[in-house]
């Protein structure tokens, strides 16, 4: 009897030794678990457009055949088959203020074309190859920087018709910038 | 030989209160931890912040949603800027092999802030949670999943940095 109550008791204690060790850990982990993530954004203002400077073509003469008026985005004009003409307002690029995010890259989509109709013939001209230029890079392009002080110029290029009447002309084009 | 016994019973009493608090286990020797399942812990990592990029705020509201496909999208005043990067929450579980588990998201009623770094206490919620977990660990006992969700941005949203935190808890079915 002391001999099999012994052996009962050792077997009773491996037992609750095998046995306690799991249930001991079942029971300090739990059967669910939490993870906690961030959730972030940036905002950044409303990227917006003004227009600061017209384009100005300046005044040219027809020369007895077609020809155009290149203005570029740096204020130059190149004329051919035009002749210059004196007086008349000083050619300009168009020049556009960007305002938005500081740092960020904007795109600028501009026209294929616009028309020009004349103040007192109501005779038509067209603009075509229209380009821009960034401040923030120093040769033509789409994509520019927001900073403190951010615009941008547009040149085109006038056709002019060998008969093309003699007249003021004008005409709107629109310009858009998008966050890059 | 009395007190031998005495001592087996009241050793067996004191380990076994634990095994009887599981609900699993009978008090008698005879069939102690036999039955008992030993199950791996469940636990849950977040691997990838729930990020909805850069957005350009605007006069009128908006939202931008970040869907479980990873794509993310917008409506109304909200412009999300293509060129920043933007990601779904993304979390790990390991656990029992093959065991089912459920994933408790906050709830579309739940709304959760976010807050302007450096701001004057200026707050934007998202809402809408939505995850793709799948019901059961794999065969190895992983399991991995997104959480989207929809940020709402006011009309005029002060620029800036906001952040916030959400919990995601998983749990043994």
């Amino acid at each position: 009897m002391h001999f099999f109550m012994k052996k009962f008791l050792i077997s009773i204690v491996a037992l609750l030794a095998i046995v306690a060790l799991p249930i001991r850990a079942l029971a300090e982990n739990s059967v669910s678990a939490t993870a906690t993530a961030t959730a972030k954004i940036e905002i950044i203002p409303i990227i917006a457009l003004s227009k600061s400077v017209d384009m100005n073509f300046g005044r040219v003469s027809p020369s007895g055949s077609d020809g155009n008026c290149v203005l570029t985005t740096t204020n130059t004009r190149v004329l051919t088959n035009l002749a210059e003409v004196s007086g008349g307002t000083v050619p300009a690029s168009s020049v556009f203020v960007v305002t938005g995010g500081p740092g960020y890259s904007y795109v600028i989509t501009l026209p294929t074309s616009a028309t020009l109709s004349g103040k007192s013939t109501g005779k038509t001209m067209t603009v075509t190859n229209f380009s821009a230029r960034p401040s923030s890079v120093t040769t033509d392009g789409l994509v520019g920087t927001i900073g403190t002080n951010s615009y941008f110029t547009v040149g085109a290029t006038l056709g002019v018709e060998a008969s093309q009447a003699v007249d003021t002309y004008s005409g709107d084009f629109e310009v858009s910038v998008a966050y890059n | 030989m009395k007190n031998v016994f005495v001592s087996v019973i009241a050793l067996a009493i004191i380990i076994l209160l634990p095994c009887r608090a599981m609900g699993q286990v009978s008090s008698t020797a005879a069939s102690v931890g036999i039955d008992a399942k030993v199950i791996a812990p469940i636990s849950i990592t977040n691997t990838t912040a729930l990020n909805f990029g850069t957005v350009s705020r605007s006069t009128a509201s908006g939202t931008v949603i970040l869907a479980l496909d990873g794509t993310r999208s917008s409506t109304g005043g909200a412009t999300v800027l293509s060129s920043s990067s933007f990601s779904a929450a993304a979390f790990s579980v390991t656990g029992e092999n093959s065991a089912t588990y459920s994933v408790t998201t906050p709830k579309s009623t739940d709304v959760v802030t976010l807050t302007r770094q450096n701001g004057n206490g200026e707050t934007m919620t998202v809402t809408n949670f939505i995850n793709n977990s799948p019901t059961s660990l794999s065969e190895a006992g992983t399991a991995t999943f997104l959480v989207g969700a929809t940020l709402n941005l006011g009309a005029n949203q002060i620029a800036g940095n906001y952040t916030g935190s959400f919990s995601v808890t998983v749990a043994y079915q």
